[in-house]
């Protein structure tokens, strides 16, 4: 038969010349669609928005580099793994000594941009086009407009991301072309922030994005009202260092989050983190991550890639330092979940135990309990576990909100008040790990004293974010934006322990990352790199 | 003139019965036919045979002749007329042709001869393959008296005395000269002429003899090749061709060479030149028994690649593979080689007690605490003593097999009548690795039959089936590769854990997860660092195996329409499976060495490829013109099918249980399918004067499906022109003996080149991955843009021009060829990468930039005898100089490799994947020497000075310059042989200079950093301390800057190859006359046998196919030093 067709094809050409072998010179790839059947095909807009989502699953580029920048790069962290010379970039960072080439910054970048493009793509493309659902009927505007509120939270997130590593950042808000490349310009940090306030203000104040009362427990991990607010009031207090004004703003936009009582402090702190912690009404945005490769579901790495060396067949990264634990008071429950120590004791599935054992690398003495996993949750092996990560939680939003009250000159006792809660929830809380058969660690049967009026708020509020949210990859932005990253680094070096860790930061230089060298390379030079890199 | 030639013939010598034959009466009519063809016609007539030397008369000469029924006389007088050096005198019923000198010497014996007493000598005449030899012309030396040989190749002669020396001579052979003595019977076996096999050059669509070829073409007979232990013909292509540059890309059986034709085609990975294999077009030839070759033509410019057009523009390798031969009935031939392979150059590591001191420092240079107390050590050398003696263990020594064995059998047999040859071949290769768990096989049949079906129609057809089966290491990559594990994991380690004693309870992991029943499981997790057991690793893979069969073949039809009009139809089919059995068994060794479960895979890809091509082709003489016509169309069409199926968990590791259904969980599936075409229209002119002058003109137009509709056609012409200079009467005039033959070369063309994906003009959509809403366990598919097409992509050009001279001297003795070449290709198919910061899923395929590769080549050949002595020296080299001349937008291309990390450069006004990276300047030795530098706060005493280049107080991206160029000034080969009585020898020698290689394994064998072992030395090569060395960093955990790319790793990769050394011998003809043995040869070899190099890793000799990514050492498979011996024999 195939002969046939052939000889019919080869008379083609000779008869007939280029009009019917143009037809036979048709081969495009199979099972792909176009750009013009895609956005007919069922349920196309919810799959646009899914793809949007997936950038936060990338794990080196975003999940990796997150914690290397928000924790390793700090005096919370310590880099790890096998020893100094398991990805040293990433020691780089937090020395103050990172040059253009490091992967860390790179990576990230690239990730970000990658997740910038697909929301492009999706915000161009899903207005004009005749969506249908799953069952082939027209999608409702309702839906749609959902679609492109979330779509353009993500893109706000992922430019916040950007602009607090590399400050001001090319603002892409449309898919470029190829030839484009060169024509890549950075705007100003203030321009990027008036970009991700004018979105988050518009989703915020668009009907068809859901607040968090309405969201369907099945629908848990999607961007509502309250984060988009939550999302804004980050963003005012990031940006406030350079303009005072937005702390009023940031305080309202917190408050809009209260009030719409979706939420409340989960009784149980370590529960947050364990299996089911995207449940609880903490959660305010979380990234949940599964593990089940049999239906595709392919979980976070970030669990084996901070968890003890040894046995226990981790990578040893992101080891929280003897500063950090200074930091807890006595009694507070809060450290047992937040620190590792060798020694530590936690059951296997077959009935024995896992014994943790640091004795065979460098480290801090500490590992971050926040990322752990006992067997049980590991799943079908290391590397691919579900395991969540809220960027947002409720703690998070009362201590900005409680920041914003201070520095707007707001009420004291309400401040207060708003630092107290987080305090005394973490007071109540078991101090016993409910996972581990047994720790090194006791925590001393002590209540946390309250906060005062009359105390110094600034320090209070800064100190209780430190060690209510420490290892959440928090720390690196709250140091920039507070103007001291490198005051509090080159203090941190001379400190016993930090083995110099911090002494490059110099002022006029490390209050930002370098731009990655390779964006500069290739887009010929029309990115500039930031100052004295 | 006329009459004075004719007076001239009238001096004929006759003998008795002389006239009657002169006197039979002939009818020619002959317009532009070869010599050969008349002659033949009027024998027919006639009723006589013509004997004559090629040297006389060039069988090939064009005449023309009318005669309508003249005596045979006059009809020879009329044919040499325009050759008065020619005789002829009549001998029984032969016609012997000579020149005028040998009539001088002949009249000068006749008196001699009269005196002297006649006597008789027989015998036969054969050729090397013991194939009678008919109408060979036998002539007494300094006389003209002869004859020739019958049907079955014998004759018989008077001869005056002992001291007569016959001269044997037939066309297509060297002439023989045997002194009789005192023999009376003669057994004579004529060697084929060294110049004979490439007389005629395979060109698309047809051949042509070797004086009207127009381009730069070499040519390799299968002799050279088959008694190499290399997979591929290809491979033996190294060194042997000027303008040919191959270069292995890795040690491992199986593995092919990366075979570049005149410099880097095109900056993407697409630069293998086309290969066509007895008509069907092939992208590599690994599949092909060299043993089946006849000849390889490498065509290297555009002038016979443009009809090739679109896939030929790196370059054309056009295969003939062996026919029978209609004149013999049936002869066997039987070749077959073993050898023993093992590696040439190991790397040596530290051992068990300089491992720990080498960690130890590292730490202490960073003022950590000591990893290994001194209690420590001595309780984990006592356990390194205890169980694999006190060095510890030698990775390498583990990893590798010495003599591993290669082995190959090839028997064919072929033969044929009157009207049908054949030939048919089954091969067998086996070749294991010289690391473990690598090997290859190769079982491959190859039928060719050839019938005349009519007068005037020929049917040819050709199918090979071939099987073949390959086991893999994972090589060339520094994450887990088995040799960069080899050479980095701890030497304090044990290969296995089964019998362990002493283990200190700080090792006491090394046991966790052991389980006696799972042989997977006796070996020992590497302790200090996160790298799989190279041994256990090479156990693993080898329970894997891929498999491939394919059935390649064709038929062509010949029909000659209306002399000199002729049709041909040939049709070629290229089907493969390809079938990976995978199996990962369940282990745990250590939390970085293990397999939760185990994985039972199997990946299928199926690939059907046809050709049709039909062409006319119109060939005609007049007079002294030649002209040649053809013209035809081409349609090609691939279809292509992959999937793949696994499931893990079966209840154990055995055999048994490696299939899909026995797995118990994680069911997975994959496939597509791709299909590609190409129509073709194509012509060819050439046309040649008087054998003195040649032009040729091709023109092809082909429509790819690579391209979107609107860029799919490309034209590509070629026009090319040669002058035989020695050809023209001022230089036969001149009378230069010393000059045999000479012609100057010229050729200008175009050849395209569509190597993209299927597609890369579309930008699709379609199902991306899941993300999670609700809970842990509900994943939600997404889709979206996958991928950025480019539909503007068209054809990428490449316009070569070529100027060549070839030279011969001393009755073809010295041999010279030289050639400058300049290949611009424009509208180059590159991906450009982009910045991420366009958000784009891939960087698209483009039409971007412009390149040039141009240099000389030149070969040498020398060959001559003394006595029964032959020898011969071949030689050849060429250069190229590769440059960018501009790139899309203009931005350099930056490629990276070794984690990630930038390596090469590619810009406009350099080479392709120049080394870029910080140029280094010795070692600091003071903490004052960085204070004053901008490395300050960057470096401490020890680490690498690198040079500030724009003197901006700060090191940083804008100091990055080129370090080095993986480009050779020259590559060259050499080859020597020599041949007494029996005795054969060769040697071959093969090299590369100026090029540099990146010898990136020193970032982790000597960074001090990580858990990984250097080599042996290093802790004494090491700065130590202030002055000690100004060349190697200090060893510590901190690599600081160090371990940037910088030329600290580029080293100069020339080496100097004794590539293969041959000795054989043929066994004496009496012995094998009882046999009833026609030939054989027994040889012993030695391949790879010494390197001559600077570099200091295992072989500095690194192909890879990405050309921007050239000479990065990530832990090559080394080549293998082999010793074989073989046999050639024939039956």
């Amino acid at each position: 038969m195939k002969l046939i067709k052939h000889i019919l094809i080869a008379s083609c050409l000779v008869l007939t010349g280029t009009s019917c072998s143009d037809d036979y010179l048709n081969h495009p790839p199979l099972g792909n669609q176009t750009d013009e059947n895609f956005y007919k095909s069922p349920d196309a807009g919810f799959k646009s928005l899914i793809t949007c989502y997936r950038g936060f699953y990338n794990f080196w580029g975003y999940q990796a580099s997150r914690a290397e920048l928000g924790n390793m790069a700090t005096d919370d962290a310590d880099k790890g793994g096998s020893d100094a010379g398991d990805r040293p970039f990433v020691t780089d960072l937090g020395f103050g000594r990172t040059i253009s080439s490091n992967e860390t910054l790179s990576g990230y970048w690239s990730a970000c941009y990658a997740a910038i493009g697909n929301c492009n793509v999706a915000l161009e493309r899903l207005p004009d086009a005749p969506l249908i659902d799953a069952s082939g009927n027209p999608l409702s505007d309702q839906l749609k407009n959902r679609y492109l509120a979330e779509i353009r939270f993500l893109r706000a997130f992922f430019y916040l991301d950007l602009v607090r590593v590399y400050g001001g950042v090319p603002l892409l808000t449309q898919t470029p072309t190829v030839d484009d490349r060169n024509k890549l310009v950075r705007v100003t940090d203030k321009e990027v922030f008036n970009f991700i306030e004018q979105e988050l203000l518009a989703i915020t104040s668009d009907a068809s994005l859901p607040s968090a009362n309405d969201l369907p427990a099945a629908e848990l991990g999607r961007a509502t009202k309250e984060a988009a607010y939550s999302l804004l009031a980050r963003t005012y207090l990031f940006f406030a260092k350079d303009d005072n004004a937005l702390f009023a703003r940031a305080k309202d936009a917190a408050k809009k989050v209260i009030d719409s009582q979706a939420y409340a402090l989960h009784p149980e702190f370590q529960e947050i983190f364990l299996e089911h912690g995207y449940k609880t009404k903490e959660a305010v945005f979380s990234i949940i991550m599964g593990d089940n490769p049999a239906e595709f579901i392919y979980g976070s790495t970030i669990p084996v890639y901070c968890s003890p060396r040894g046995a226990t067949g981790g990578w040893g990264f992101d080891l929280p330092t003897q500063d950090l634990v200074n930091e807890f008071e006595e009694g507070d429950p809060r450290l047992m979940f937040t620190i590792l120590q060798h020694g530590d004791v936690f059951p296997k599935n077959n009935g024995t135990t896992e014994v943790l054992d640091f004795s065979t690398y460098p480290n801090t003495g500490y590992h971050n309990r926040k990322v752990y996993l006992p067997e049980s949750r590991r799943g079908q092996g290391w590397g691919d576990d579900a395991w969540t990560y809220h960027p947002i939680r409720y703690a998070d939003v009362l201590l900005m909100y409680a920041e914003a009250l201070i520095e707007s000159g707001g009420d004291k006792q309400e401040a207060a008040n708003y630092i107290n809660m987080v305090r005394e929830r973490a007071s109540k809380s078991t101090k016993k790990d409910v996972e581990a058969v047994s720790r090194v660690l006791n925590v001393a049967s002590k209540e946390l004293p309250k906060v005062t009026a009359a105390d110094d708020l600034r320090k209070a509020v800064r100190h209780e974010r430190r060690v209510e949210l420490a290892m959440e990859y928090h720390r690196l932005y709250d140091l920039i934006r507070w103007n001291s990253l490198v005051t509090t680094m080159k203090e941190y070096s001379q400190k016993p322990l930090s083995n110099g860790k911090g002494g490059n930061y110099t002022a006029g230089k490390n209050e930002v990352f370098p731009i990655p060298q390779v964006e500069i390379d290739r887009s010929g030079g029309s990115i500039v790199q930031n100052p004295n890199y | 003139m006329f009459m004075v030639a004719l007076m001239t013939h009238s001096a004929v010598i006759t003998k008795a019965g002389g006239q009657e034959i002169l006197g039979r009466k002939v009818s020619i009519n002959s317009q532009s036919q070869k010599i050969q063809t008349v002659l033949k016609n009027i024998n027919r007539q006639a009723n006589v045979r013509f004997t004559y030397s090629s040297s006389l008369i060039d069988p090939n000469t064009i005449v023309s002749l009318q005669a309508n029924n003249q005596p045979l006389s006059y009809v020879l007088d009329q044919l040499f007329k325009e050759n008065t050096r020619i005789r002829y005198r009549i001998e029984g019923e032969q016609v012997i042709l000579f020149s005028a000198e040998e009539q001088k010497a002949l009249e000068q014996s006749t008196n001699q001869q009269k005196q002297s007493v006649d006597r008789v000598i027989s015998g036969t005449v054969t050729d090397v393959d013991n194939e009678i030899l008919p109408g060979v012309s036998i002539v007494i030396k300094g006389t003209q008296n002869g004859t020739i040989t019958n049907d079955t190749g014998e004759f018989s002669l008077n001869i005056p005395d002992e001291n007569a020396v016959l001269v044997f001579s037939f066309v297509g052979y060297d002439p023989q000269e045997v002194n009789v003595g005192s023999q009376q019977i003669l057994r004579i076996s004529l060697q084929p002429s060294s110049q004979s096999l490439s007389e005629v050059v395979v060109v698309g669509y047809g051949s042509v003899s070797k004086k009207d070829i127009t381009g730069s073409v070499s040519s390799i007979s299968g002799e050279e090749i088959k008694n190499m232990p290399v997979r591929s013909a290809s491979d033996a292509l190294q060194g042997k061709v000027a303008g040919v540059m191959v270069s292995q890309s890795s040690g491992s059986p199986g593995s092919m060479g990366v075979v570049r034709i005149r410099g880097i085609g095109s900056i993407n990975n697409s630069n293998e030149p086309l290969y066509i294999v007895d008509g069907l077009p092939q992208s590599n030839i690994g599949w092909l028994n060299p043993n089946d070759i006849e000849t390889m033509d490498v065509h290297k410019d555009a002038s016979a690649a443009a009809i090739y057009g679109s896939r030929a523009a790196n370059g054309l390798i056009m295969i003939t593979t062996k026919k029978g031969s209609k004149k013999d009935a049936v002869s066997v031939s039987f070749d077959s080689y073993y050898g023993f392979q093992s590696a040439a150059k190991r790397p040596y590591m530290l051992n068990a007690e300089e491992f720990i001191d080498y960690k130890n420092r590292a730490a202490a240079a960073v003022g950590a605490d000591l990893p290994i107390s001194e209690d420590m050590k001595s309780q984990a050398l006592a356990f390194v003593r205890a169980n694999t003696g006190s060095e510890g263990t030698d990775w390498w020594k583990e990893i590798t097999k010495k003599n591993a064995p290669v082995q190959n059998y090839n028997i064919t047999v072929s033969g044929g009548s009157k009207k049908v040859d054949f030939a048919s071949s089954l091969g067998y290769m086996d070749q294991q690795g010289i690391i473990k768990g690598a090997d290859y096989n190769r079982i491959s049949w190859r039928n060719n039959v050839n019938a005349q079906v009519s007068e005037r129609v020929k049917l040819g057809t050709n199918l090979a089936l071939i099987y073949e089966s390959r086991r893999n290491i994972d090589e060339n990559n520094p994450y887990s590769g088995t040799i960069f594990s080899a050479m980095t994991a701890d030497p304090i380690t044990p290969v296995l854990r089964n019998n362990l004693t002493g283990i200190p309870q700080f090792y006491s992991t090394i046991m966790s997860g052991y389980d006696a029943s799972n042989p997977f499981s006796r070996y020992a997790g590497i302790l200090y660092s996160n790298k799989p057991n190279p041994v256990a690793q090479t156990e693993r893979m080898s329970q894997s195996m891929w498999e491939g069969i394919s059935i390649k073949g064709g038929a062509n039809l010949e029909v000659k329409i209306l002399e000199p009009l002729k049709f041909r139809s040939n049709l070629g089919l290229d089907m493969h499976r390809g079938i990976s059995k995978g199996f990962t068994p369940q282990y745990f060794l250590n939390g970085y060495d293990y397999s939760n479960f185990s994985n039972v895979s199997n990946f299928s890809s199926w690939s059907d490829y046809f050709v049709w091509e039909n062409t006319l082709t119109y060939d005609e003489y007049w007079g002294n013109h030649h002209l040649t016509v053809l013209a035809g169309i081409s349609a090609e069409s691939t279809k292509g099918l992959e999937y793949g199926a696994s499931r893990q968990g079966t209840v154990n590791n055995d055999v048994d249980m490696r299939i899909i259904n026995a797995g118990t969980i994680n069911p997975a599936a994959s496939g597509y399918t791709y299909s590609r075409a190409l129509g073709s229209y194509f012509g060819r002119v050439s046309y040649s004067y008087d054998n003195r002058y040649v032009f040729t003109a091709n023109l092809r137009r082909d429509g790819s499906s690579s391209f979107a509709s609107g860029y799919r056609w490309g034209t590509f012409p070629s026009v090319s022109a040669a002058w035989n200079f020695t050809n023209e009467s001022f230089i036969k005039d001149a009378d230069l003996r010393w000059l045999s033959e000479g012609k100057l070369r010229v050729s200008y063309g175009q050849i395209g080149n569509q190597n993209v994906p299927g597609g890369a003009y579309l930008s699709t959509y379609g199902n991306t991955a899941r993300y999670m809403f609700g809970s842990n366990t509900n994943a939600y598919l997404g889709a979206g843009r996958i991928s950025i097409g480019n539909p503007l992509l068209q054809w990428e050009t490449s316009t070569q021009t070529d100027i060549g001279l070839d030279l011969e001297f001393f009755d073809k003795k010295l041999t010279f060829h030289a050639d400058y070449f300049n290949k611009v290709v424009d509208n180059m198919l590159l991906v450009v990468p982009l910045p991420s910061t366009l958000g784009f899923p891939n960087s698209p395929w483009s039409n971007a930039g412009k390149m040039e590769n141009k240099g000389w080549e030149f070969a040498l050949g020398y060959s001559n005898n003394i006595g029964d002595f032959n020898y011969g020296i071949q030689g050849n080299i060429s250069t190229f100089r590769n440059k960018v001349l501009t790139l899309g937008g203009g931005e350099p291309i930056y490629s990276t490799a070794h984690l990630g990390q930038t390596i090469t450069k590619t810009e406009e006004g350099m080479p392709v994947g120049y080394y870029f990276g910080w140029k280094s300047d010795g070692i600091f030795q003071t903490q004052d020497e960085i204070d004053n530098h901008p490395q300050k706060g960057l470096s401490t005493p020890g680490d690498i000075r690198f040079v500030n280049i724009n003197d901006d107080n700060l090191l940083n991206a804008d100091d990055r310059t080129i370090i080095g160029n993986p480009w050779p000034d020259f590559v060259y080969g050499l080859t020597l042989n020599a041949s007494w009585k029996g005795f054969d020898v060769s040697a071959f020698v093969q090299g590369s200079q100026g090029n540099d290689v990146m010898n990136i394994l020193r970032y982790d064998t000597e960074a001090g950093t990580g858990w990984y072992n250097a080599p042996k030395g290093f802790l004494d090569k090491a700065w130590s301390g202030a002055g000690s060395t100004n060349e190697y960093y200090k060893i510590s955990q901190n690599a600081g800057l160090n371990t940037n790319i910088s030329d600290y790793f580029v080293e100069d990769g020339s080496f100097l190859r004794m590539k293969n050394l041959q000795i054989g011998y043929n066994l004496p003809e009496s012995l094998l006359d009882k046999a009833r043995i026609k030939q054989v040869r027994i040889y012993a070899a030695a391949q790879n046998l010494f390197t001559i190099t600077g570099y200091s890793g295992l072989d500095p000799e690194m192909g890879a196919t990405d050309p921007k990514l050239t000479g990065i050492d990530q832990g090559y498979f080394p080549q293998a030093r082999t010793f074989m011996f073989g046999i050639n024999a024939r039956f």
